[in-house]
């Protein structure tokens, strides 16, 4: 009996043993230790809660020695800790695009103040670059010696022009800004120097002259500043010309003063305005009346004629155009040598200035 | 009977998600493993209770509806970082876009400066050198008498 005992004792420690531990087991812990867990037990508690508890229970039934709810519940163990792992993907996906989406509002605010300081500079630095180029424009120039008799007639006619550009240049500043009182000065100075060429000096003023246009531009220059500051997108300007051309039959064109349009033939031989004209000018004025910021300044070339310029200031008031000024600038300015055949009918023209209220 | 309900639930919850993963095809391939264990799962459950092991087949079908759940969580995730992708693709540009405004800035601010310096200098030499003076016009000349004129 002796001999049997340590035999006994084993077969009865071999019966009170519990069961093998199922495989799945081990894949369960590997799952519950690895770093997507921690993870997981951070990013997503509940999930991981869930996946800890189903392990529990696997243990508890092996323990009790269900072996097949052992093993579903690893099983379910083990979907569970997946299911962890993708939650918590999905939260670390939801912070980053939480913080993502505010830095990107951050930078878009940052952006759109960078661009406003930048139109504002721009056009600050437009209007500076503008005033540079008057004020070298206005540089007096070396004075002009006196020259012969054929010179002296060219400087005349070129004296002459420049003034009426000048008087052109200093209308336009007065009708953007009527209190301008520098404008209304540098048109007075005109009127003394038209009196001057007028009376075919032998020595032609031509500095003058140069430097009253000079000045007159500085004063449209001036008279600009204020809207060109207020409204930095300039452009407006180019705008209305565009909407001109698509037109189709204006030929419109910029200058200093603005956006112009040229027009001839629009009056009959008694002097009244034809029906061509007539359309022409509505059109125009309706297109005035819809740019209230230009005001229009209309030109008569040719044969002076206050009658012909009222007529013109008149059809484009009908229109509905509001701020007019019309004016003449005789034969000041040809397009084509005056001595030429045929120049009358080219130089004859009238000219509608949409004034640009911004540089 | 509430254990036979929740099985039940468990069922119906894997089975509405399933359905729901298979209606789209991109959804469908994102989530193809976990649909497909969630499907065996339900086969496993289906067997135990035709062999009449009614206390194994739920802890199945709660299987089934964990793996499909992981699926649908999958697919909100993927999304999620799609979306992540986007608004990260978009603060690039923005930053670009922010780092080539900044540098225009200063150019333009660069700029205004040269021609304010410019102007300033060009001041200076308009105060130095006086501009030439409009010419004095003749004196108008009196209006002539009507019937004088041409009388020797």
């Amino acid at each position: 009996m002796r001999r049997f005992a340590p035999l006994l004792v084993a077969c009865a420690l071999w019966s009170c043993a519990s069961a093998p531990r199922p495989r799945i087991f081990a894949d369960v812990d590997a799952a519950s230790g690895g770093a997507q867990a921690r993870e997981s037990k951070e990013l997503a508690p509940q999930a991981h809660a869930a996946a800890e508890a189903l392990k529990a229970r696997a243990q508890a039934a092996h323990e009790g020695g269900d072996t097949a709810s052992a093993q579903i519940l690893s099983e379910h163990a083990l979907a569970a800790y997946a299911r962890a792992f993708v939650l918590a993907r999905l939260a670390r996906a939801e912070r980053e695009l939480e913080k993502s989406t505010r830095e990107l509002a951050q930078q878009k605010s940052a952006l759109a103040d960078v661009d406003e300081k930048l139109a504002r500079v721009s056009a600050e630095a437009d209007d500076l670059e503008l005033r540079v180029r008057v004020a070298e424009d206005a540089l007096p120039l070396a004075p002009n010696a006196p020259a012969g008799p054929e010179r002296e007639k060219a400087r005349l006619e070129a004296a002459r022009a420049l003034a009426s550009q000048a008087r052109l240049l200093c209308v336009a500043s007065r009708l953007l800004d009527p209190k301008r009182e520098s404008a209304k000065i540098e048109l007075d100075k005109l009127g003394e120097l038209d009196r001057a060429l007028a009376a075919s000096p032998k020595a032609t003023p031509i500095d003058a002259a140069v430097a009253a246009r000079s000045a007159c531009l500085a004063e449209l220059t001036a008279a600009r500043r204020q809207t060109t500051q207020g409204a930095p997108a300039a452009g407006v300007a180019d705008a209305l010309l565009a909407e001109l051309a698509r037109a189709g039959s204006f030929n419109p064109f910029r200058d200093d003063r603005g956006v112009v349009v040229t027009l001839r033939g629009l009056f009959d031989a008694k002097g009244a305005l034809t029906t061509d004209a007539a359309r022409a000018l509505e059109a125009l004025g309706r297109v005035a009346k819809a740019h209230p910021g230009f005001p229009v300044l209309v030109v008569v070339h040719g044969k002076r004629d206050e009658a012909r310029e009222k007529r013109v200031a008149e059809a484009l008031g009908a229109a509905g155009a509001t701020r007019i000024e019309a004016t003449s600038a005789g034969s000041a300015q040809p397009v084509v040598d005056p001595g030429r055949p045929g120049a009358t009918g080219r130089n004859e023209r009238v000219e509608i200035i949409f004034v640009a209220p911004a540089s | 009977m509430a254990w036979a309900t929740r099985s039940g639930s468990d069922r119906a919850s894997a089975e509405a998600a399933l359905a729901a993963l298979s209606a789209t095809p991109a959804h469908a391939r994102l989530a193809h493993e976990p649909a497909t264990a969630a499907r065996r799962a339900l086969t496993r459950a289906e067997e135990a209770r035709a062999a009449g092991d009614t206390a194994h087949a739920p802890e199945l079908e709660a299987l089934a509806r964990e793996h499909a759940e992981t699926g649908t969580d999958l697919v909100r995730a993927a999304e999620s970082e799609k979306k992540l992708r986007d608004v990260q693709k978009q603060l690039s540009d923005v930053e670009t876009k922010l780092s080539r405004a900044r540098a225009l800035l200063e150019e333009t601010l660069a700029r205004r400066g040269r021609a304010q310096a410019k102007l300033d200098e060009l001041e200076k030499a308009r105060v130095a050198t006086p501009a030439p003076a409009a010419p004095k016009a003749p004196p108008a000349q009196p209006p002539k008498k009507p019937g004088k004129a041409g009388k020797p």
